[in-house]
């Protein structure tokens, strides 16, 4: 089984992981950090159905993504709450982050919001080199994996409509239908878990992912070639799929801008478990192989 | 030792006193035997149902309207101030009557209230436009009456007397009335204009202080946020642009709504604030611009201007389904600070008029 075969490699890596870790994993990058490690979900592999994100066309009409069954090949852990305040004050402190206009340096328990796509891989390559592990932002189908029941991903069926001002309409309907959750930010924990075990996904912080837009061309089989990708521009997850230039810090509406903007710009971060334990495997090896 | 309660009170009832001018009932007699109908008004951006050209004679259409001094909130951070508003809303409701009409007002100013109140009526000739004889103190009410002489439309608002004059307006109490001329509109040249719909955006400025950190500053009461209003708005740069009294009033779920086909009038108010709405994606297909309907309406317009202290009236006909949205085109103020509303509209799209020929993609 999959997963049992996963633990026994595992363990034997831990016991030569102090061995291995020296020559395998990256350098610790300065002294570990005295600050509370935040709790981490551990996502197993597994399968769900993912309509990828970006613009999709077929035949020269837009269509929705095709929804394809889509996997998670290894365990990812992801933190259990987005990054706080004061995580990211520390990130500040060492330098290593852009200063943000308000910030609670003693915030453990509230998000960090008013960051943009920048800031927050500053703040993850930081934290990977403080770790020695490979934290980064999620991809989109890895926060749609993690959010399950809370993710936001299917269109509204009246926009399947190939009309391009019907679409238009029924995804304005869809976006005024949602509510406008307050602007505060609020502590860990105020938006629930889902059935992952994750906290806060889809409250009132929307969240980085490291995932480009898109404009992909769908062939008759369900194929899909990509177009254009404009890595600029990142999504965002949460109440609804959006995308936003990657220095934008706080979402405005108004203008042509129709639908209601993330409340919050904040993230959480993840890495695969796979590259940890295919490096202490692949490390266990080559001490073997220098044996 | 007076409070500021006191001081406003004193200042009301000073002015009250020097105004006492009896009525001179010039032709008085005439309009007392007209026939009287009275209005129950409707909260904008909707207006109360009223004939566009009418067939009847002249009338005294009467309506009533209460000052409610209350705390709202004006955007989506859930910044509060004390507002003053013409029955509840910013702005005041629009009053429809007839060239020829005698509009009718009762004018209440409940006793919960702190602050005395009037109305001056840019449609109505003499008297500061009713201000002089309508200042009622907490627990009062007054009736006043004037003939809408001039067509178009107009804004009301309260002059209280000095400072109060624009504290007052630029905590919301302004509105608008229409005086439509007797045979309904026309472009100038003898063609009738009929509207499918008619909307009343109030476009109003907002100067809320903030402290030493930027946040926004919230006040036990209105006489409480009097001083620092009064030097936010000396600087003239307003914190909030917005329509119907807050930020994304008439957007997303409260859009204005039409079909394709559908004629539109527009009645726009600024009591104030100079501003130049425009329909993104839309014209004016007549614009009566200062909102005078003894003027041939402009054709064709992109976007308008509606001087600070006037009302424009434009009317367009929409041709293509989708969504509009309708701003103050100084785009910062437009987004930024609020000055954004939406229609949604219905209807079959029109190629002809626009058409993606090439999508986007790769340059070839």
């Amino acid at each position: 089984m999959r997963i049992s075969c996963l633990v026994i490699v595992a363990s034997v890596a831990a016991a030569t992981a102090s061995l291995a870790a020296a020559a395998v994993l990256a350098p610790h990058g300065g002294a570990p950090s005295a600050a509370p490690r935040p709790a981490v979900v551990t996502l197993q592999p597994g399968w769900f159905a993912y309509r990828p994100l970006g613009d999709f066309e077929s035949a020269g009409k837009t269509v929705d993504a095709p929804a394809r069954a889509t996997r998670l090949d290894a365990p990812l852990d992801v933190m259990k709450e987005p990054v706080s305040q004061a995580a990211y004050a520390r990130c500040v402190a060492a330098a290593a982050c852009p200063k943000l206009k308000t910030l609670d340096p003693a915030a453990e328990n509230l998000p960090v919001v008013g960051v943009s796509w920048l800031d927050a891989t500053a703040y993850a390559e930081w934290y990977a080199r403080q770790t020695g592990e490979d934290w980064r932002l999620p991809t989109d189908d890895e926060w749609a994996y993690a959010a399950a029941e809370r993710f936001h991903g299917e269109p509204p069926p009246a926009a399947r409509d190939a009309d391009f001002a019907a679409r238009w309409l029924a995804k304005f309907d869809a976006d005024a239908a949602l509510a406008t959750p307050t602007k505060l930010p609020q502590p860990f924990g105020h938006f629930g878990l889902n059935s992952r075990g994750v906290a806060d996904l889809s409250g009132n912080v929307w969240e980085w992912t490291n995932s480009c837009y898109e404009r992909r061309a769908v062939a008759a089989g369900g194929e899909s070639h990509l177009l254009t990708r404009n890595c600029n521009v990142r999504a965002l997850e949460g109440e609804h799929r959006t995308f936003m230039s990657d220095f934008i810090r706080d979402a405005v509406a108004g203008g042509c801008s129709v639908g209601p903007p993330p409340t919050n710009l904040g993230f959480r971060l993840a890495h695969s478990r796979a590259s940890a334990v295919a490096r202490v495997i692949s490390g266990v090896a080559a001490l073997f192989a220098a044996l | 030792m007076f409070n500021r309660r006191d001081l406003f009170l004193a200042a009301g009832a000073a002015a009250g006193a020097a105004a006492v001018l009896k009525a001179v009932p010039a032709m008085a007699e005439e309009a007392a035997n007209l026939p009287r109908r009275e209005v129950a008004l409707v909260a904008p951006p909707l207006v109360h149902a009223h004939e566009q050209a009418t067939s009847r004679g002249p009338e005294i259409v009467a309506f009533k309207m209460s000052v409610v001094e209350k705390e709202i909130v004006i955007d989506d951070n859930g910044t509060k101030i004390h507002a003053f508003a013409y029955n509840g809303s910013i702005p005041g409701p629009l009053m429809v009557v007839h060239e020829g009409d005698y509009l009718e007002l009762t004018l209440v100013n409940p006793p919960t209230n702190q602050f005395p109140h009037n109305i001056d009526f840019h449609a109505a000739t003499g008297g500061l436009g009713g201000g002089e004889l309508t200042l009622v103190n907490p627990g009062e009410e007054v009736t006043l009456r004037f003939k809408a002489t001039r067509a178009g439309v107009f804004i009301y608002h309260c002059a209280p007397g000095g400072p109060m004059i624009p504290w007052h307006v630029g905590l919301g109490m302004n509105g608008a009335v229409l005086v439509l001329p007797r045979a309904g509109l026309n472009d100038g040249a003898g063609k009738p204009l009929k509207y499918d719909r008619v909307y009343y955006v109030g476009e109003q400025d907002f100067y809320v202080p903030r402290d030493a950190s930027g946040a926004f500053k919230t006040y036990d009461s209105a006489a409480d946020s009097y001083v620092d209003a009064m030097e936010v708005m000396h600087k003239l740069i307003p914190t909030h642009v917005v329509f119907n009294g807050a930020v994304g009033a008439l957007t997303g779920k409260n859009a204005m709504t039409a079909k394709v086909g559908e004629s539109v009038l527009i009645i726009h108010s600024s009591a104030m604030r100079d501003t130049r709405p425009h329909i993104i994606g839309g014209h004016g297909d007549y614009v009566w611009l200062m909102g005078k309907f003894a003027n041939a309406p402009l054709r064709d317009l992109e976007t308008w201007a509606v001087p600070g202290g006037s009302a424009v009236a434009a009317l367009y006909t929409f041709r293509q389904p989708g969504v509009y949205a309708y701003v103050n085109h100084n785009l910062i103020e437009a987004v930024e600070l609020g000055a954004t509303a939406h229609f949604r509209v219905e209807g079959k799209w029109n190629d002809d008029l626009m058409t993606q020929v090439r999508r986007p993609g790769p340059i070839a």
